[in-house]
């Protein structure tokens, strides 16, 4: 295995820490504690970021296996960077630049190329709301809901079953790349839009139209599956 | 359905604006606007709810801790990296 590279803790400006409101004070315990070689430490920060850790740098390599790998490889880069870390950025921002920068490289290698701002502008990709979900230019009231939206009110047990996720995870992978590497962060890991603008070199305005078209896939697959559930049920 | 007095804001207007007025990343006369609009028209009340409760279902996938041989695994590397140290 290659020398782990210095990572670089100045790179991005502290985030708000959104995901799991680590403190401050949590923070530095918990870098004190690594400092000190406290198994426990790492164990909370692989059960906190490792799963999220794999997803990002999935982004960047080909497979869920490389992803792995390179993650493993950022965990050694965590570890061997902890003294020299000086906190000038979040925990969270330092350990996800390191992994970034692996999977990126890793990437290269691979020849995958995979840059946010090579993918072409956002609004190249065709998505949004469904134009027949309205009414039509030139009809009295052009833009009004062609047929209203129903209640989802009650339907939450359905929602939160199995069969509802896999309906989900399936609409996520089939999205485009850059949208599902905006939703991903932002829905399923809970990362601020600061924190996803960071990681992406994205800008705000990008970062939203990104995730709305990605939620509005999200639930038309979610009503399509509602609206067969209920065929089944009929 | 009834289309009441919403000209200046209409569904499909809102509904694009959805993903802002969730995360509130809107401007505050802009906000005033959807939220009158949200309080007189069932359909886009309706889009929001199914936008939000979306949103719940895909933080369900939320991932937990990694697979316990994923972790056995890094902790033993763990373990190494401290052995290496103090045999420095």
């Amino acid at each position: 295995m290659t020398e782990p590279q210095s990572p670089t803790p100045t790179a991005t400006p502290a985030a708000a820490d959104t995901d799991n409101g680590a403190t401050d004070v949590e923070q530095a315990a918990l870098i004190a504690a690594l400092r000190a070689g406290d198994e426990e430490a790492f164990a909370t920060l692989v059960d906190r970021y490792h799963e999220t850790m794999v997803r990002v740098a999935q982004m960047y390599v080909a497979d869920r296996p490389t992803a792995e790998e390179v993650v493993q490889e950022a965990w050694l880069g965590v570890l061997s960077g902890i003294e020299r870390f000086e906190g000038r950025s979040a925990l969270k921002t330092w350990i996800f630049r390191i992994v970034t920068n692996r999977a990126k490289t890793r990437g290269k290698r691979e020849k995958r190329t995979i840059s946010f701002s090579m993918l072409g502008p956002v609004d190249d990709e065709k998505s949004g709301e469904d134009p027949g979900m309205f009414l039509p230019e030139g009809h009295e009231w052009a833009g009004a809901w062609s047929a209203a939206p129903e209640s989802w009110i009650g339907l939450e047990d359905r929602l939160l079953q199995h069969e509802a996720r896999k309906v989900v995870e399936q609409a996520i992978a089939e999205l485009p790349e850059r949208q599902r590497m905006v939703i991903t962060l932002r829905d399923i890991d809970g990362w601020s839009s600061d924190e996803v603008r960071n990681e992406l070199a994205v800008s705000q305005t990008n970062q939203r139209v990104l995730l709305h078209r990605a939620r509005v896939k999200v639930r038309q697959a979610l009503e399509n599956y509602l609206a067969r559930r209920e065929g089944v049920n009929a | 359905m009834s289309h009441e007095d919403h000209d200046h804001l209409r569904c499909r207007k809102l509904a694009e604006s959805m993903t802002a007025y969730i995360d509130d990343d809107l401007t505050p006369d802009d906000r005033l606007l959807i939220d009158k609009h949200l309080g007189e028209c069932g359909g886009c009340h309706n889009y929001l709810d199914q936008m939000q409760h979306t949103i719940d279902t895909i933080k369900a996938l939320r991932g937990s801790a990694p697979a316990p041989e994923t972790r056995a695994k890094l902790l033993g590397l763990f373990r190494q990296w401290k052995q290496d140290r103090e045999d420095c």
